[in-house]
């Protein structure tokens, strides 16, 4: 099953102290529902804070982009600039 | 300069693309007839001017505007409270998601003023002299507190604190006490205390940047015209008309359309003009007078009001192996946010260590909240400061180690398929190959002066894509209008209209590119974070290969053929099917006939892009310092960068310039200064000291094309890569100039000439 990484932002304070996890889902949409199941208000943190990293490829917003169990996905935080 | 010819190279397929075509708004430019922001006007317009807190930090007891309403002349007043009460909700409208709460507080006071220069209340008058005199009979009662600007003072658990309802988030266990530090987070790989104790040679050093104002030239302006039907009408000077839509409708309780928001010609931004300060005021004003109202920032304005970077604390601890190899490396980072949470230490520190393959690390960063302006996004927002301490502490290091500073870091390089120290993988990166321009350039093994020295940094930016809308529509001529909803602060027109005629087979000049707005064109998110060249472009290319799709469909009926017998060449039809020999159909030709075809000829495409490519850049200094006055004069530069592919290579070359230009400034001049109540002492161009032409030399711009395969023609962001490295760069000279490493910035005379003295 794909492994999530968390890397900066805030969402330690939604699932407490913990930064990677192992989620079943076979989209970026199913997996950000299945985090915020597993760690409630983390789902909706992400959808507006982070982006996903998935397979080196930054995306602000990848909701319907499918996974594999050896899809690499970090939650970094959205990237703005200048 | 680089050499880029203005026609295609041998084999080359490319006709446009790549080539330096006049710019599609220079005339304007030069002869004064673009509108700005503060040209527009309207009929019976009032004036609209800000009331500001002349403290740092104080509860504001009661606001008396009836002296001032009784002015003949005055016809509207608002305060903060005149703004619905906002709940703390993030809201994306910007470049990403920010409270919308705190940017109505930014743009009216309620309950406390948070910095000197914080708006408490607007007038609209019949004159600017009137304006002026009703807001020296408006009354506002304060209550002063202590303030704190600096950023370490402002962490220290008995600081004033801006908001007694705050506490850290990011820690493991949420704290018992309030903090003015609003957030932390950390970015960590493998062990740090065993990296470090594997190492031979350590490196430790704490640096300062002051806080920096994007400096552009163009104060913000505005007129708003609130309609009777409730209809709304907004020209404004931003990097985003649909920006300053979605925030006006949600800080005044508007429908988003109900507003109309027209973009002026935007005379820079850099990330300032990312948020909105005066809009929503001169729509509430133009409600309450009911006529348009204009509002036109003072410079003074702009520097105590809107948005600086942060000032900050970077601690920078490296460890390596002897022979160069970096085993650990810990940084912290204290970045000020300013009145309001949002400092951009979250990109500081995914940038901070991006450029190098480390495998134990940790970076650990404060967004700190001080009584300073809210801070507003800056030119690749975070990256230059960390890469300043960062850079500064890797050529300690090469001079530790005896190592040439290209060597060292090419030894530490990161590669494609390394982690980033953000953690992705990357992909189709061009840093080996930049760094080693800069290695292969005469520059590099150019002879030094007396008094002179060398200094290289290195900088990396991720660019962004996201939501852009563009539309290529086909005139009864056979010319082009290509529309688009991103303000042209760096050359996009010309872009768009390059990328467009490159598929349209049209010369560059019968391509009109249009900035339109909100109510003409889909929604795009506003031009920053180095977006718009690769996202808007593939908006543009992909409606462009639509029409063309369409041309050859409509070619297929004229000449009553198959549409897979019809290729597009060069701006014609050309007919495959042999049995009808036909002579190819031009663009104009089949643009005259439409109307038999099936209509006018157009397209639009909305998208979400994804895919940009990161930037990594390589910059070279060299400075002389006179020894007795300590001042540092910048002889030659040399900036290279991996740009994927310059679609106009002089705007590329441009953006290079300018970027290092401003982080020039940033190293050598510029700073916020504040006096003993929080009141910034130089909010003018004359004290606040940027680089002009005469200071400077050409920078040298070397363009490194590494493509990206996720857009039509390998583009890169070019825009933000090039702020990141020069503050190391120019310290790093003047560090190896003088003896003495340097650590806070700016390097300014008397800092520099003290250095020298200390020895």
């Amino acid at each position: 099953m794909p492994h999530v990484v968390v890397a900066g932002g805030d969402c330690i304070r939604f699932t407490g102290g913990a930064t990677s996890f192992d989620v079943e889902a076979d989209t970026v949409r199913r997996l950000i529902g299945a985090l915020d199941e597993r760690y409630p208000g983390l789902g909706e943190y992400i959808d507006k804070r982070m982006a996903i990293s998935i397979d080196g490829e930054i995306f602000q917003d990848p909701g319907h982009v499918p996974l594999t169990p050896e899809t690499e996905i970090y939650l970094i935080p959205k990237i703005g600039g200048g | 300069m680089t050499d880029v010819l203005d026609r295609p190279e041998a084999g080359d397929t490319l006709r446009v693309v790549g080539t330096r075509p006049a710019r599609p708004d220079g005339v304007d430019k030069v002869t004064g007839r673009a509108t700005y922001g503060a040209d527009f006007t309207m009929a019976g317009q009032l004036v609209g001017k800000i009331l500001r807190s002349p403290h740092a930090h104080a509860r504001i007891v009661s606001i008396d505007t009836r002296k001032a309403r009784a002015l003949p002349g005055v016809k509207a007043i608002v305060i903060g409270t005149d703004f619905p009460d906002q709940a703390s909700e993030e809201l994306a409208g910007g470049e990403g998601a920010s409270n919308i709460r705190d940017i109505a507080l930014n743009c009216l006071a309620r309950d406390k003023v948070l910095y000197q220069g914080h708006a408490v209340a607007a007038v609209a008058a019949t004159s600017s002299s009137i304006a002026d005199a009703a807001l020296a009979l408006i009354d506002v009662k304060y209550e002063v507190l202590p303030h704190v600007t600096d950023v370490e003072a402002a962490m220290a658990p008995d600081a004033p604190l801006l908001d007694e309802t705050r506490f850290t988030t990011g820690l493991e266990t949420k704290p018992d006490k309030p903090s003015n530090i609003a957030s932390r987070m950390q970015l960590k790989r493998g062990d740090l205390a065993d990296g470090f104790a594997s190492a031979d040679v350590i490196v430790e050093g704490r640096y300062i940047t002051p806080a920096v104002h994007q400096g552009y030239i163009e104060p913000h302006a505005c007129v708003a015209s609130f309609g009777a039907d409730g209809q709304c009408q907004v020209w404004a000077s931003s990097q985003g008309q649909f920006m300053i839509r979605a925030y006006c409708a949600k800080i005044l309780n508007i429908e988003a359309s109900d507003i109309r928001v027209t973009p002026a010609e935007i005379g820079g931004g850099f990330g300032g003009k990312t948020t909105v300060y005066i809009e929503p005021v001169a729509l509430a004003l133009s409600k309450q007078a009911g006529a348009p109202v204009k509002i036109v920032m003072t410079r003074d304005e702009v520097f105590r009001a809107t948005g600086p970077t942060s000032g900050a604390v970077i601690e920078v601890k490296l460890g390596a192996k002897s022979d160069g190899t970096i085993v650990a490396a810990d940084v912290v980072l204290k970045y000020q946010a300013g009145a309001f949470p949002g400092s951009p230490v979250g990109a500081g520190a995914m940038t901070a260590l991006a450029c190098y393959n480390i495998p134990n690390f940790l970076i650990t960063g404060y967004d700190v909240v001080n009584n300073t302006p809210k801070v507003a996004a800056y030119r690749a927002p975070g990256a230059p400061i960390s890469a300043f301490g960062v850079e500064s502490a890797v050529d300690e290091l090469a001079e530790k180690l005896g190592m040439d500073p290209i060597a060292l870091r090419l030894k530490n390089a990161v590669h494609d398929g390394d982690k980033a120290a953000y953690g992705p993988t990357f992909k189709n990166i061009g840093y080996v190959e930049t760094l080693e321009a800069i290695a292969n350039h005469p520059h590099y093994k150019a002879p030094l002066g007396p008094n002179q020295g060398r200094g290289l940094a290195v900088g990396f930016w991720f660019n962004v894509g996201g939501e852009s809308t563009a539309a290529v529509n086909i005139v009864e001529d056979g010319s082009a209008v290509v529309i688009s909803g991103n303000p042209d602060i760096g050359g996009s027109r010309a872009s768009m209209a390059m990328m467009a005629a490159e598929v349209l087979g049209l010369p560059v000049e019968h391509v009109r590119p249009i900035v339109a707005d909100t109510a003409s064109i889909g929604f795009s998110m506003l031009t920053g974070g180095s977006r718009t060249t690769f996202a808007t472009g593939m908006a543009v290319t992909q409606a462009a290969q639509k029409v063309v799709e369409d041309l050859k469909r409509r070619a297929a009926e004229i000449w009553d053929v198959a549409v897979d017998k019809v290729e597009w060449v060069n701006g014609s039809a050309v007919c495959l099917d042999a049995a009808k020999a036909k002579p190819d159909l031009t663009l104009a030709a089949i643009a005259g006939q439409s109307a038999k075809t099936g209509g006018p000829i157009g397209a639009t495409i909305a998208l979400n892009a994804q895919g940009a490519g990161p930037g990594f850049g390589v910059h070279l200094c060299d400075v002389e310092v006179d020894p007795e006055t300590g001042h540092v004069s910048v002889v030659r530069y040399t900036a290279a960068q991996d740009v994927g592919k310059a679609i106009h290579p002089s705007y590329v070359e441009g953006q290079v310039q300018g970027g290092a230009v401003q982080g020039i400034g940033w190293a050598l001049n510029e700073e916020y200064v504040f006096d003993g109540k929080g009141a910034m002492e130089n909010p003018g161009f004359l004290d606040y000291r940027m680089p002009v032409a005469s200071d400077l030399p050409m920078i040298d711009a070397v363009l490194v094309e590494v493509a990206n395969p996720r857009h039509p023609f390998g583009a890169k962001g070019v825009g933000e890569v090039p702020i990141v490295p020069p503050l190391a760069a120019v310290g790093n000279a003047v560090s190896r100039a003088i003896g003495v490493r340097m650590h806070d910035l700016p390097l300014s005379p008397p800092r520099v000439r003290a250095a020298i003295d200390a020895g």
